[in-house]
């Protein structure tokens, strides 16, 4: 093997231990019967049974998957509306300005932009008396805003991909542009729309910094819970609860790449 | 064009007016409320800040001023913390890039068959919680941790190694969390670069290593570039990582946000911060902006 | 820099290289002498390339040897080698100016600045390019880019240049012209050219020497003139130039000739050479060497088809009697149209036989 190679090799066998080795030790220790996330003193589960009967993180929980849900649907619905106007409206007033605005949430400092949209919610309350205080809207509102920047990105990138073809057959055969968004665009897009969503989804459910700037009172979503726990210290539940996240993302992950998958196979079965 | 019917212009109107109306809404009116309310006082109530304009005698009067843009740039503690930021970030991206590029590059020399699944592998941990991921170094690196144990237990130390609240911690926990934004735009460049000219460069007498210095990093240098912003910049303003990870001796600029205005409750201050440290990234966020038109075309 | 005389620019000697199962070059032994413009030719996956890329350093060779001016560099890598490459699609650096290309093969060997500079202003001029040195490769049109790409490999002084289908990005006007300009910087330089290509024209007009390839093998070598006079069978000249190939009956053979029947033919006509054993072969006739004839002296008969009037030449179509095709080559206006009965001679041991199908 030549010395390019080795270098290569070890480069790749280096950087995924990096990545994974800290997750594996994670999971590992979730199932250590001492409080110890280091010293291994036996196989237990007791850290999973005692998350079960903590109401604080399984409120928060709820919270947060209600905050994700609705966030990630109205992200992609005006990410989809965004990445048209993006890529068919050719006399869009002001396009690098609104290119700017879309891509600023994904590269701003998250503190800034919690910060900005904590002051926002602030003054418009004192200025138009809404939102009326902050909680499970506002978070759902900042998240929107960052959702639509992921989203768009993806379905954009779909979107320039379509064969406009297919559309301009549909407007010939006398569709409207609604029915041909809706018969034809709309089920070319749904892979896109589904990672989108997927994707926005999970920048809602992790989010602790921006969520933490426009919560208040009694709203606390599940980031926020983990952290104030995890400023106390490791903690075997912790653990257990960040094995729970990880297979349920896995699992998520592994169910939408086989949708995908078997979407794209019936296309191409069908082409 | 004018020919359309007006059902369809209305759906235009629509289409483009939702998401340009939300962004206005809620990207650039707060950064517009920041950069007034930057310019007031703190004061006592609900909202915790003077008005930027206030009527007396009959007349409006302007009232905002810089105070606390002289006092950031006037107090040691807040000036330490820019500094000390843009070298945190300026380092993590580095090593980023010293880890993230071979990385890219054996992707994308990878058979194939291999480089999705490679790929896969690099983006996974992005999708499991940031904050679990940070988490995972407190018992890596804590002195009771996985490293201290396993060095002790070999008596390879006699004490403990003070890792975890160090400098280093949050170069790990930056590499750690930002390592696939370095990765993903590098690759693109590497995978869809043209094999012939290393060839001619080393036909032309370049060994391999200068045939790579001299032609495949000038012609990835782009992607390089994108792979440093999108880790320098969240960087800067990182929180948890700091915060989590790193000492005392020192606060970066998202921490000082966060404390001046939750702690202290100082929300001018705080806006005075955060519009300096917006200034500190706009630069590199346009000309990331500049750069994605190319990159999305190529 | 010039290796002694007698001693070939390039000697291969049984290499082999695979892939996987295919054997891209199989067992190829080759000698191209000093000062030669040599061709390699030969269709798409011939294995053309890839020997280039041996000879280049690009890859090695599973099995034999390869030797530069008498030494031994099979397995010296490319960066070391006297050999310098023109890439088929130029492979120019896109991020340094057209200076900066040419330059770069020097600067690589630690030469002086001003020396450099005095080398690549001198061979840019050489070729006509003195005025694009700032330029971007892509500010460049595709003739000026290939120009740059031979100033490249040429700036370095190598024993050999090796030009991977130096013309194929070139529109065909432009193609004609470039190879007579190939020509005469080899003239000047006096450097050995060895050059992959799948156009027999372009082998044919500049080459000193050629090879043909077929299947990773060396099917033939020898002038241009030998192989298209010549050629070993009828793949290779089916590929080199027009043919016209009839099957024969071997009626008797004599000394020196042979002498054979066309299938409907008229009369036996004499061959020369070595004839193929049997008693059945092919006649090669190149358009050029058959005659039209209306006085009854022919050897076949047949109808002509059409007729395309070149300038200088015209290209006559005759469905012969038999219902196969035959294409004639006249010098001038052919004098015939459409339609005419007309009747195709040659000249007495002309054409060359070749195995039977």
């Amino acid at each position: 093997m030549s010395r390019r190679s080795t270098f290569l090799l070890s480069a790749l066998v280096v950087g995924y231990a990096f990545l994974y080795i800290p997750i594996a030790l994670v999971i590992g220790f979730s199932f250590n019967e001492s409080r110890s996330v280091a010293v291994w003193s036996g196989f237990s589960t007791k850290w999973y049974a005692a998350l079960w009967e903590n109401d604080a993180l399984l409120g928060a929980v709820g919270l947060s998957l209600r905050i994700a849900t609705v966030a990630a649907t109205v992200a992609v619905v005006i990410g989809t509306a965004a990445a048209f106007a993006l890529d068919r409206f050719r006399r869009l007033p002001a396009k690098p300005a609104f290119a700017l605005l879309l891509a600023t949430p994904l590269i701003l400092p998250e503190t800034i932009t919690g910060f900005s949209l904590l002051l926002l919610f602030v003054w418009l309350e004192e200025a138009v008396g809404w939102p009326g205080g902050r909680g499970a809207t506002t978070i759902t509102l900042a998240h929107v805003t960052l959702g639509i920047a992921f989203a768009t990105v993806v379905i954009l990138a779909r979107l320039r991909q379509l064969d406009r073809t297919l559309e301009a057959a549909a407007a010939d055969l006398g569709a409207t542009g609604w029915v041909t968004f809706r018969t034809v665009t709309l089920p070319l897009l749904a892979p896109a729309m589904l990672a989108a969503w997927l994707l926005a989804f999970t920048l809602s459910l992790d989010d602790l910094v921006i969520a933490s700037f426009v919560s208040g009172p009694g709203s606390s979503t599940l980031p926020m819970v983990v952290f104030s726990s995890v400023r106390l210290g490791v903690s075997p539940q912790v653990n257990a609860l960040a094995t729970l996240l990880v297979v349920a993302v896995t699992v998520v992950l592994g169910l939408a790449a086989w949708l995908l998958a078997r979407h794209e196979r019936r296309r191409r079965q069908a082409a | 064009m004018s020919a359309r019917p007006s059902n369809a212009n209305a759906g235009s109107f629509f289409v483009a007016g939702l998401p340009y109306g939300w962004l206005l809404a809620f990207v650039a009116a707060p950064l517009f409320v920041i950069a007034a309310i930057s310019l007031t006082d703190p004061a006592e109530g609900v909202p915790p800040y003077t008005a930027l304009v206030s009527r007396g005698d009959g007349t409006w009067r302007w009232t905002g001023d810089l105070d606390n843009y002289w006092t950031l740039g006037g107090d040691w503690h807040y000036v330490a913390a820019y500094l000390g930021s843009l070298r945190v970030a300026f380092v993590a991206t580095l090593l980023t890039l010293l880890l993230g590029y071979p990385m890219a590059y054996a992707i994308a020399r990878a058979r194939r068959e291999w480089r999705v699944l490679l790929l896969t592998a690099v983006m996974l941990p992005f999708w499991t919680s940031f904050l679990i991921r940070v988490y995972a170094w407190i018992g890596i690196l804590n002195s009771n941790g996985f490293i201290n144990t396993a060095l002790l237990d070999l008596g390879l130390i006699e004490e403990p190694l003070a890792l975890l609240y160090t400098e280093f911690a949050v170069y790990i926990g930056i590499i750690y969390a930002y390592l696939p934004f370095m990765v993903m735009p590098i690759f693109a460049v590497l995978e869809r670069l043209d094999r012939a000219p290393v060839e001619a460069a080393m036909d032309l007498g370049a060994r391999p290593i200068t045939a790579f210095l001299t032609v495949t990093l000038p012609l990835s240098l782009h992607g390089v570039l994108a792979g440093c912003l999108l880790v320098f910049v969240p960087a800067v303003g990182e929180f948890v990582v700091p915060e989590l990870l790193g000492g005392s001796d020192f606060l970066m600029i998202g921490q000082l946000l966060w404390t001046e205005s939750f702690q202290n409750r100082d929300w001018p201050l705080a806006a005075a911060i955060a519009v300096a440290l917006l200034l500190v990234v706009a630069v590199p966020i346009l000309v990331l902006q500049k750069l994605s038109p190319r990159a999305t075309r190529a | 820099m010039t290796p002694p005389a007698g001693v070939p620019a390039v000697a291969i000697a049984g290499v082999a290289k695979h892939y996987g199962d295919v054997r891209a070059v199989d067992d190829v032994s080759l000698e191209v002498p000093s000062g030669a413009f040599f061709s390699l030719l030969g269709a798409s996956g011939s294995g053309k390339s890839t020997l280039l890329r041996l000879i280049a350093g690009l890859e090695f060779p599973d099995h034999g040897r390869i030797l530069i001016a008498g030494q031994d560099v099979t397995r010296v890598p490319a960066y070391l080698r006297p050999v310098n490459t023109v890439f088929q699609s130029y492979a120019l650096f896109p991020h340094l100016s057209v200076f900066d290309n040419v330059a770069y093969g020097l600067r690589r060997e630690g030469l002086a600045r001003p020396e450099i500079e005095q080398r690549v202003s001198e061979t840019l001029r050489m070729v006509a390019m003195g005025d694009f040195a700032r330029r971007r490769p892509n500010e460049l049109s595709g003739g000026q880019q290939q120009r740059v790409a031979i100033c490249r490999a040429i700036v370095k002084r190598p024993l050999l240049l090796l030009l991977d289908e130096p013309l194929a990005a070139l529109d065909r006007r432009l193609r004609e012209h470039t190879r007579f300009e190939l020509k005469s910087l080899q003239d000047r330089l006096g450097i050995t050219f060895l050059m992959v290509t799948h156009d027999q024209e372009e082998a044919m007009s500049i080459s000193t020497k050629l090879a043909v390839m077929d299947h990773g093998r060396i099917v033939q070598q020898g002038s241009p003139q030998e192989v298209y006079a010549r050629p070993r069978n009828r793949a290779i000249a089916d590929f080199i130039g027009d043919a016209n190939l009839f099957q024969v009956d071997v009626e008797r053979r004599e000394d020196e000739r042979t002498w054979v029947r066309v299938a409907g033919g008229r009369r036996a006509v004499s061959v020369t050479g070595t004839p193929p054993q049997g008693d059945h072969a092919t006649l090669l006739l190149r358009p050029e060497e058959i005659r039209l004839a209306r006085d009854g002296s022919s050897v076949l008969d047949g109808q002509v088809t059409g007729v395309s009037f070149l300038g200088s030449a015209s290209v006559v179509m005759v469905r012969l009697d038999d219902g196969r095709m035959a294409e004639v080559r006249a010098q001038g206006p052919a004098g015939v149209t459409a339609g005419d009965r007309i009747g195709l001679t040659w000249a007495t041991d002309v054409g060359v036989l070749l195995e039977a199908e």
